[in-house]
């Protein structure tokens, strides 16, 4: 065959091949896509049954634990609405209260299901440390911080 | 020290600004004088980062809590080596570790290719150095290392180090990464340079080849290391999230996997130039872009930074970078052609093209799902996440093909092979490929993920394809030398270190990705809430969940519980996972519960690992039956401390911390705090007594505990697949001078005339 | 004592940079010490193409290549091995006597 040809087909054949995988992502991506919002775009745009992926930061003094399953309040960016999450599942070492941290959540009428393992929470290393954190400590002794042996 | 430090990060821009001028001038006027003078910067620029490193690390050391970083990553009770670690836990911190780094990698290139690509090193280091006066710029005015506060507001302790990352791994991990990102900037900018200069020659091959390898090496075990810490330390028993800076990491490893592949092709046969400069070009792009990634906040992952100010100046680099390299090559193509074509599909370039594009496909797919939320948010509007199952589909076929492909690769001789030919060198791999199978697919249920089984299958023909050609190779090279087998074979790879240093590595891929097939697709996890003394199974085996523990040390305490795991009623080992608290620093934590502090904690992974399956567990402590026990401690301390306080207000307004302190410590029993027990005990020892009280409370009242148990088959495959592919990747990399005698001209022309004449 | 360190530093930095300036002032002469970049580069080509001729060898002695493909891959390297010698030795005799002295300029 001529080698132009060959080149011609072997060409052909990338791109076609090409061209689909890029559909195949693309539909992919559309279609199975969970939309991210935070708190106050949640409450406005959820409907039941809905899957999202709610971002966020741990309401202080939110968290309370049952058996298997925590519930927690996540704040939008302006701390001005929180949403109530009850998931199930492993918490990841770093979730406290005050961190930020993305959930896959269901629309249960009203009720925000977090679903099972889907939690996690930004890293520690890089969250910056919470608002209230150190203040100036003169006069008020912290006594050893570590327990003497 | 601080103002040194800040004046150290000027004077290292001002030495960016001047070598990348001198380094032009030089190349452009033909003066080598400049020349130099602009590489000295380079070494310039590593010695003062070192410096301003060393001043920031004795900050930690020396407890310097008006340095704002100390301040909010370290503690006076987090030890010494953590310590030493802290620096490059914050944004600023790890800024200078990157110029560091980046400067010494770029010192070692710059001062190996000293007297070598004459025209080409100048251009180099000015690319180098644009690239670490930007980072430069960035520790200096954006995430200042060195700002300190105000002696009046200088905390007397910091926040502490987050318990998570006081793990060796946390020692080695990103030092390693950032290693990877640097060196990939080298193998760019000599190809900046070698576009600018025009001249893609053997030379520029050979060390870029070179560097490309080191960078590929540094920044895959930077990521091996990255998931093992996830395995071992995070509490969620997987090594691979999909996670925004995992991906981040990967795609220019890909991307420099396939030009140490593909540049083979250009050293052989004169073809690919352009595919190739540019794969290096997109790896120094894609380095970069891992960074900004991390750092700017502009993706919602685990790990990055948080919302912060940096991502506008990346994408300024980027875009330079980009717009850069697509104008350089665009520029030069007319002398990057080449008449040479692939001849055949039959052959090894043929392979290694079709290598590439799968290494790239792969590389796209990740970068499209991971940038998704951005890209849907540019198109709809909204962030939509399409999560960590979107890749399976794409990545574990292309992976597939990849690993056939380096069994498949070897076996093909470079040009044009013969199908009769073929045959005879397939026959023992793909039998051995299929014969795996059928024992995998008889003697387990792997059958039910046939994906899985496949790689099984392919893993087998690949391990298949490199026993052959190390046999082969050291019976060939035995019946020239007469040498035993060992010495031939040592003998086969010193000669051949590339070739051999490559099947080693296709050998640890095949390894780990067996271990991934294997471990990913046939993991056996389970919740299970148990009271000491219960059982549950999971996977054929038994866990008993046997005691809890519960230990009080100076650094933390620890609730645990120990696991008896049987399989058909024999004892397989005993595992022992814990929760460890840290003692919060923040005042206003209550004087016991700041013992108990769930954002403290961390916890310890049971883990038995073997040769063929990994057993592994992690339990949450349950607090709650402890929580009356500490708020009535908490109650009782501060009522005790605010009386002492008032008490001594009275005879002294403003009686100062250290003052109150002393009193504390001196005042015994005297609120007979814990009873009769505390004679001769001052408040802080009363204090350790509770928190060590209720500590032995939770081994008296043992409740239930919520333990994730997981079986998982070969993970020990996966480290040792990555541990393999490191000796491949550094055979392949030692030079020659260590092995062979310097060959003088004359024998081998001699050698090769006589050929010439006969 | 900040103040000293930052001192030395900056003397240091202004030293080790200027450093072949200076010397270039004081002894002009065209030469730097580099190896001269057509040279090394055809040294490096020479280096690949016996590699190659090497990779060949083995591929016919583990059975890759057959004898007749071997012996055609095997002249044509060959003469591409001969055709970078004769550039090489053309150069050499370019080149004066001396300037083999790679003096170290750091």
């Amino acid at each position: 065959m001529d080698p132009n040809r060959k080149r011609a087909i072997r060409l052909t054949v990338a791109l076609t091949a090409a061209l689909l995988l890029a559909s195949a992502l693309i539909y992919v991506s559309f279609s199975a896509g969970r939309a991210e919002l935070d708190a106050p775009q949640l409450l406005k745009n959820a409907t039941p049954g809905g899957q999202y992926i709610l971002a966020g930061t741990v309401e202080d003094g939110s968290i309370s634990r049952d058996g298997g399953r925590t519930d927690f309040s996540v704040l939008g960016p302006h701390r001005e609405v929180a949403v109530r999450v009850s998931y199930t599942g492993i918490v990841p070492d770093p979730f406290a209260q005050g961190r930020a941290v993305m959930v896959n959540v269901t629309d249960e009428h009203g009720r925000f299901v977090g679903q099972e393992n889907s939690l996690t929470t930004k890293c520690p290393s890089k969250y910056q440390a919470a608002s209230g954190a150190i203040k100036n400590t003169a006069g008020v002794p912290v006594g050893p911080a570590a327990l003497s042996n | 020290m601080a103002q040194l430090g800040r004046a150290i990060l000027l004077l290292d821009l001002g030495v960016c600004i001047y070598g990348i001028f001198a380094s032009i001038r030089g190349a452009r006027a033909g003066r080598g004088d400049w020349v130099d003078s602009g590489r000295r910067a380079v070494y310039a620029l590593a010695g003062l980062s070192v410096v301003a490193f060393v001043v920031l690390e004795l900050a930690f050391l020396r407890n310097d809590f008006s340095f704002k970083v100390v301040a909010g990553t370290s503690s006076t009770t987090i030890p010494i080596f953590y310590k030493l670690t802290a620096p490059w836990s914050s944004q600023q911190g790890s800024l200078l570790l990157w110029v560091t780094l980046s400067s010494l990698w770029s010192s070692l290139a710059l001062f190996l290719t000293r007297r070598r690509l004459r025209d080409i090193a100048p251009y180099a280091a000015a690319v180098l150095l644009g690239i670490e006066g930007f980072f430069a710029a960035l520790a200096c005015f954006a995430a200042n290392p060195f700002q300190t506060t105000a002696p009046a507001q200088t905390p007397s302790n910091g926040a502490g180090l987050d318990p998570l990352l006081m793990h060796p791994s946390m020692m080695f991990h990103p030092p390693m990464l950032y290693s990877g990102y640097t060196l990939m900037a080298i193998p760019f900018a000599f190809a900046v340079g070698a576009l600018i200069t025009g001249k893609l020659g053997s030379e520029w091959i050979r060390d870029t080849r070179k560097f490309a390898l080191a960078a590929w090496l540094c920044l895959g075990f930077g990521i091996v290391l990255g998931a093992r810490w996830s395995y071992t330390e995070l509490g969620w028993g997987g090594y691979w999230g999909w996670d925004a800076v995992e991906d981040a990491a990967l795609m220019p490893w890909l991307i420099t996997t396939a030009f140490i592949h593909s540049i083979q092709i250009q050293e052989k046969r004169g073809m690919l130039k352009v595919w190739n400069v540019s794969l290096v070009l997109l790896s120094g792009i894609l380095a970069i872009f891992g960074t900004f990634l991390v750092r700017s906040g502009v993706l919602d992952s685990i790990h990055a930074f948080g919302a912060s100010t940096l991502g506008v100046p990346f994408v300024i680099l980027l875009g330079i970078m980009f717009i850069g390299s697509v104008g350089l090559v665009i520029w030069r193509r007319d002398g990057l052609r080449t008449e040479h074509r692939i001849d055949s599909l039959l052959s090894r370039e043929a392979m290694f093209v079709l290598q590439n594009l799968v290494l790239v496909a792969m590389t796209f797919v990740i970068f499209w799902i991971t940038l998704f939320p951005l890209i849907s948010e540019a198109i709809t509007g909204t962030k939509v996440s399409v999560g960590p199952p979107a890749f399976t589909p794409f990545v574990v076929p292309l992976a597939l093909i990849l690993v056939l492909l380096a069994g498949v690769g070897p076996l093909i001789s470079w040009r044009r092979a013969t199908v009769a030919n073929l045959r005879r060198h397939f026959i023992f791999p793909v039998t051995f490929g299929v014969v795996v199978t059928i024992l995998v697919l008889a003697l387990t249920d792997a059958g039910r993920k046939p994906l899985a089984a496949s790689m099984f299958g392919l893993g087998a023909f690949v391990i298949g394809t490199v026993a052959q050609e190390f046999f082969r190779g050291t019976i060939a090279r035995r019946a020239i030398t007469g040498d035993v087998w060992p010495i031939a074979l040592f003998g086969l790879v010193r000669r051949s270190r590339r070739r051999y240093g490559g099947y080693i590595a296709h050998l640890g891929l095949a390894v780990m990705l067996i271990g991934v097939a294997a471990s990913s697709s046939f993991q056996h996890s389970r919740n299970a809430t148990l009271r000491p003394g219960q059982s549950v199974s999971n996977d054929g085996y038994v866990f008993h969940y046997v005691r809890p523990t519960a230990v009080a040390t100076p650094e933390r305490v620890s609730f645990g519980a120990i696991i008896d795991v049987t399989k058909r009623g024999k004892q397989v080992t005993r595992l022992h996972t814990m929760q460890s608290f840290y003692p919060s620093t923040n005042p206003a934590d209550g004087f016991i519960s700041r013992f108990f502090d769930l954002a403290n904690a961390d916890s310890t992974i049971g883990l038995d690992s073997g040769p063929l399956r990994d057993i592994w567990t992690v339990a949450a402590a349950n607090l709650n039956p402890l929580m009356p026990l500490i708020d009535k401690g908490d109650k009782e301390f501060a009522g005790f401390y605010n009386s002492a306080l008032k008490a001594d207000r009275k005879h002294d307004p403003h009686i100062g911390a250290a003052r109150l302190n002393t009193e504390l410590n001196n005042q015994l029993d005297a609120f007979n705090l814990c009873g009769t027990k505390s004679a001769g005990l001052n408040f802080w020892q009363c204090r350790d007594r509770a928190v060590q009280g209720i500590v032995a409370q939770y081994l008296k009242r043992p409740h239930a505990v919520q333990f994730l148990l997981i079986v998982s088959p070969m993970v020990a495959w996966l480290w040792a697949g990555a541990l393999i592919i490191v000796i491949g990747g550094l055979t392949s990399l030692i030079p020659a001078s260590l092995f062979t005698r310097r060959r003088s001209a004359s024998p081998e022309r001699a050698r090769v005339a006589v050929r010439e004449l006969a | 004592m900040a103040y000293v360190i930052l001192l030395l530093l900056l003397v240091g930095v202004v030293w080790l940079v200027s450093a072949p300036l200076r010397h270039a002032a004081a002894t002009p002469s065209n030469d730097r010490g580099w190896e001269p970049m057509q040279r090394l580069d055809l040294e490096a080509a020479r280096d690949a193409k016996y590699r190659e001729i090497r990779d060949a060898e083995l591929d016919h002695q583990t059975g890759k290549l057959s004898e007749a493909d071997y012996e055609a891959i095997d002249s044509t390297l060959r003469a591409e091995a001969i055709e970078l010698l004769h550039q090489l030795d053309a150069i050499a005799e370019e080149r004066e006597p001396g300037e083999d002295e790679a003096r170290d300029s750091g």
